[in-house]
């Protein structure tokens, strides 16, 4: 390279990160650079968590070669970006993408098939176990990293086509939790506030969540923040003292699974000083247990509360009364106090319940309706607000998030699809009953010949569940025996049990929109031509749709360019929610294309400009005509949870109890599982990309210092991790900061051997179904001195023909 | 390479000490200044994000250094790599201190 044009370029990239932090520079320099290092940027977000942190995506020649944060942003800030979200480039480049369509053969071989023969199959399939087997035989399982666009379509097409609820996704596996403990307390899902909020709390309550790893934006903003505000306080709620701590004013240790006596410590230790808000729960609160049915004096849920003494919680959780105390004062007298959440609460046997009280908490110290202030749950994937929750795609939802065993909502949907007249099922009607969950579905799939397995075929996009289901093993197999058809980018665990693959586009390739954790949707705008063969799963649901008879009833399926056929899945969703508080109906893909911020819902019409806070007159539009979404809202209230009866949201008495496995003397440890900095998910990218792989080419066992003496076990040295399910070899890491008993696994190694989800329990929250990914018991024994383990493992092209894994 | 160009938050009233520290990095450059809000945009040029990774960590143990925040990345030279190679390059690999410590 020219020492001129690498000096053009860094004088571009310069001059647009100049611009991000406000420093003036002369327009003669800005015009000089402009333009250098590509031939145009192209807006979009980053699919590498659920932050939401959106971008511009370099073009040069047809190619991806740079990215660059949008300075307009109001996720990731001033444009600010995280490394692994740098190097996204690496994925679309990658030589193992998936360009051609795979169908495998007699010998159980892959051979490559044109899209017609993939899709001819697939067609003779789906319509033989439709007629023998029944409608729910043929299932759906998506993705929070699909599109709206894709996930409203699958949506459509199961439930309202094929009149089947078999259609589940991934975020029951780490939102599932949050989405009913919202719905139970709040009476509407996602969160009332917005990541503004953590620019104006006074003290913010981290529980379940190691934000700097698994959210690192999210924890750089908030730890700008605390930087410039010392006297804000930080609490973290963990059992690993991980680094999020490391801005923390106090660390809350708690032994998986326990928290919610800790959770319950501090609402009593408020109450007794008195320093809840009367007032608030007056107007706002409603105590009750069960299922919620049932309204309960407040006198009822102070005495509740007395058993969970300061010292009874340390007992129970590990975590010091002094700390209770400290937390529950923090919480109750800063003014303005934020709680954010993740998988540390959501996957868990009582996850709801964990949810529940935290919500209990801000009602009992009016922490809503004010800057700063809210119950905020984050979401690990892209689009698992936008694409599953919001779109209702979901076994047990319809599109407004709203269950579909409710039948006037069912009626609308049914309606407004024109089911009666377009669906394939002689019901013409959408099932009332919920399908099966996850777990469920991956319970129920087998082959033809197996009466005990009644859904015979499914199509799984854009996730990996054989190596994700907890209790992986049990699933693998029901995978293999089953009509499976795998659509994704990059050879995976899952794609080795496929019958058919398909080769899938990234999210630059065909562009979309994704919705974040702060009700944002944002379109991206595509970029580049995918590679090979490979095609956008919009464009998939579509041929499905119209070989399967379903053409006029997925209006979008004949539309030639992939950008307008995704235009008209949205505004089909638009028009479809556009009288639930979920409303998109002002934003139209026009303006979406022309946004740099994205828009949160609700947005009822194109002059507004979306809502930063609900449940707040002023702000939030349902108020402004709360009959047209249903809803009654007296005139002279300033705030009011308009989904809940008398607009009151929920104080549910909740034990802290759970169906969690127990340790015992043969498994005498709790593991817990999660994410690390450099990795994401199953890895099926983020360990294609030489940086993050380098920094994290393997799963390891941390234990605490104490445990590893006396089991013998030194950092390095390999150790065998078994549960009742099955085991893990993997190097060891002692460290002195977490909880002894307790151990920890990252989730992300696809060598077979290291696929930690063999151990871990497959126990559901008996409300939202989601796993109790937290806690498994496990015995800890030393198989071996130190080996060499950093192999970056990934899936190949080669070993997709090999069902077992290596 | 990679490039990256990145905000450096400083205070203001070590300005000198801050840019002093800063071209003491023969791998960066200083762009654009803004020294009364204490802000600096500077480029930096790596084999790979794992040698930008450890300027920044470098650049957080200077005196004065506030914050580094990365706002935009170039690759060009590294898709061309991958294009011509078949595989992703992992060029950290090339990298003199990872060649010193194999032949240590």
């Amino acid at each position: 390279m020219e020492i001129s044009r690498r000096s053009f370029i860094k004088a571009s990239l310069a001059t647009s990160a100049a611009v991000a932090a406000g420093i003036s520079i002369s327009p003669e320099a800005k015009a000089q650079a402009e333009g250098v290092a590509v031939d145009k940027w192209v807006k979009g977000v980053c699919r590498l968590c659920g932050t939401g942190c959106s971008l511009y995506t370099g073009v040069k020649g047809g190619k991806l070669v740079a990215i660059k944060g949008n300075t307009d942003s109001k996720t990731n800030t001033q444009g600010f970006l995280c490394v692994k979200g740098a190097n996204i480039w690496k994925v679309a480049n990658h030589p193992d993408r998936l360009t051609t369509p795979l169908i495998r053969d007699a010998k159980g071989k892959f051979q490559k098939a044109t899209w017609d023969q993939a899709l001819t199959l697939i067609e003779k399939k789906f319509k033989e176990y439709h007629k023998k087997f029944g409608y729910d035989s043929v299932a759906y399982y998506g993705s929070g990293q699909c599109t709206t666009e894709e996930s409203y379509t699958f949506n459509k097409l199961w439930k309202g086509g094929f009149g089947s609820n078999n259609m589940d996704g991934n975020p029951r596996l780490c939102m599932a939790s949050a989405v009913a403990g919202y719905l139970s307390s709040l009476g509407s899902d996602e969160p009332a506030g917005s990541y503004t909020d953590i620019e104006k709390a006074k003290c913010v309550f981290l529980t379940g969540s190691n934000l700097s790893e698994a959210h690192p934006i999210l924890f750089r903003r908030l730890a700008r923040y605390k930087k410039d505000n010392p006297d804000v306080k930080i609490i973290v709620c963990e059992p690993r003292k991980t680094l999020t701590s490391a801005i923390a004013d106090l660390w809350m240790p708690s032994k998986p699974g326990t928290d919610l006596a800790i959770f319950n410590g501090m609402a009593r230790e408020i109450i007794k000083n008195k320093w809840h808000d009367e007032k608030y729960i007056a107007a706002l609160g409603r105590v009750t247990k069960g299922d919620g049915s049932e309204a309960l004096k407040w006198d009822e849920y102070v005495a509740f509360l007395e058993k969970f003494t300061p010292e009874y919680v340390e007992t129970t959780t590990g975590c010091p009364a002094a700390d209770i105390k400290k937390a529950a004062e923090w919480f109750a007298k800063s003014g303005a106090t934020l709680s954010m959440w993740c998988m540390g609460l959501n996957q868990r046997s009582n996850g709801v319940w964990a949810n529940n009280l935290v919500h209990n908490l801000h009602v009992i110290t009016g922490m809503y309706g004010k800057p700063g202030a809210d119950a905020f749950s984050l979401t690990g994937q892209p689009n698992a607000c936008g694409g599953v929750r919001e779109t209702g795609s979901l076994s047990h939802l319809l599109p407004g998030a709203r269950p579909v065993a409710v039948e006037p909502w069912r009626n609308f949907v049914q309606k407004y699809w024109k089911v009666a007249e377009y669906s394939i099922n002689p019901a013409k009607a959408i099932n009332p009953k919920p399908g099966a969950h996850a777990i469920k579905m991956f319970s129920s799939i087998g082959a033809e010949g197996d009466e005990t397995k009644p859904i015979k075929a499914i199509i799984i996009s854009t996730t990996n569940p054989a190596q994700t289901l907890p209790n992986a093993a049990k699933y693998i197999k029901n995978m293999q025996d089953a009509f499976t058809v795998v659509i994704d980018i990059f050879p995976t665990r899952t794609a080795q049990c496929a019958s058919v693959i398909l080769p899938a586009a990234f999210l630059y390739e065909k562009g979309g929109v994704y919705g974040c954790s702060e009700r944002r949707s944002f379109l991206t705008d595509k970029a580049i031509n995918p590679p090979g063969e490979a095609k956008a799963d919009l464009w998939i649901a579509c041929q499905i749709a119209k070989r399967m008879g379903l053409g006029k009833y997925i209006g979008w399926s004949n539309e030639p360019d992939i950008t307008k056929m995704a235009e008209m899945a949205w505004n089909d969703y638009i028009g479809c929610t556009a009288n639930t508080e979920k409303t998109l109906k002002g934003v139209t893909y026009a303006r979406l294309k022309k946004s740099t911020t994205g828009f949160q819902w609700p947005c009822p019409d194109e002059k507004h400009k979306g809502t930063e806070r609900r449940y707040v007159r002023g702000s939030d539009p349902i108020f402004d005509d709360p009959g047209r979404y249903g809803y009654n809202i007296p005139k002279d209230v300033k705030e009011f949870f308009y989904a809940r009866p008398h607009g009151k949201a929920n104080i549910f008495i909740r034990d802290n109890v759970n169906d969690s496995e127990k340790t015992s003397k043969d498994y005498p440890f709790i593991m817990t599982t999660g994410r690390v900095i450099d990795q994401w998910h199953s890895g099926t990218m983020t360990m294609r990309i030489p940086e993050t792989s380098a920094s994290h080419p393997n799963s390891y066992v941390e234990i605490h210092e104490n445990d590893a003496k006396k089991l013998g076990l030194k950092t390095g040295d390999m150790a065998k991790v078994e549960s009742v399910r099955g085991f893990n070899i993997l190097p060891v890491k002692v460290v002195n900061q977490t909880l002894e008993g307790i151990v920890f696994v990252p989730m992300h190694d696809q060598k077979a051997s290291r696929m930690v989800n063999y151990v871990c329990s497959d126990i559901v929250d008996p409300t939202s179904a989601e796993p109790d990914y937290k806690v498994s018991a496990v015995k800890i024994t030393k198989a071996s001195g130190p080996q060499n383990v950093a192999e970056k493992y990934v899936v190949t092209k080669k070993e997709l023909d090999n069902k077992i894994f290596s | 390479m990679i490039y990256s160009a990145t905000i450096i938050y400083f205070d203001e009233k070590m300005k000198d000490e801050v840019v002093k520290n800063i071209t003491a990095f023969k791998s960066v450059e200083i762009h654009h200044a803004d020294y009364e809000k204490g802000k600096l945009v500077i480029t930096i040029e790596a084999a790979d994000s794992n040698e930008i990774e450890h300027i920044e960590r470098e650049l957080l143990t200077k005196s004065g250094i506030i914050d580094v925040e990365h706002f935009a990345f170039h690759f060009g030279e590294e898709v061309e790599l991958m294009e011509q190679g078949e595989k992703v390059p992992d060029v950290g690999e090339m990298f003199k201190s990872h060649i010193d410590k194999k032949n240590s």
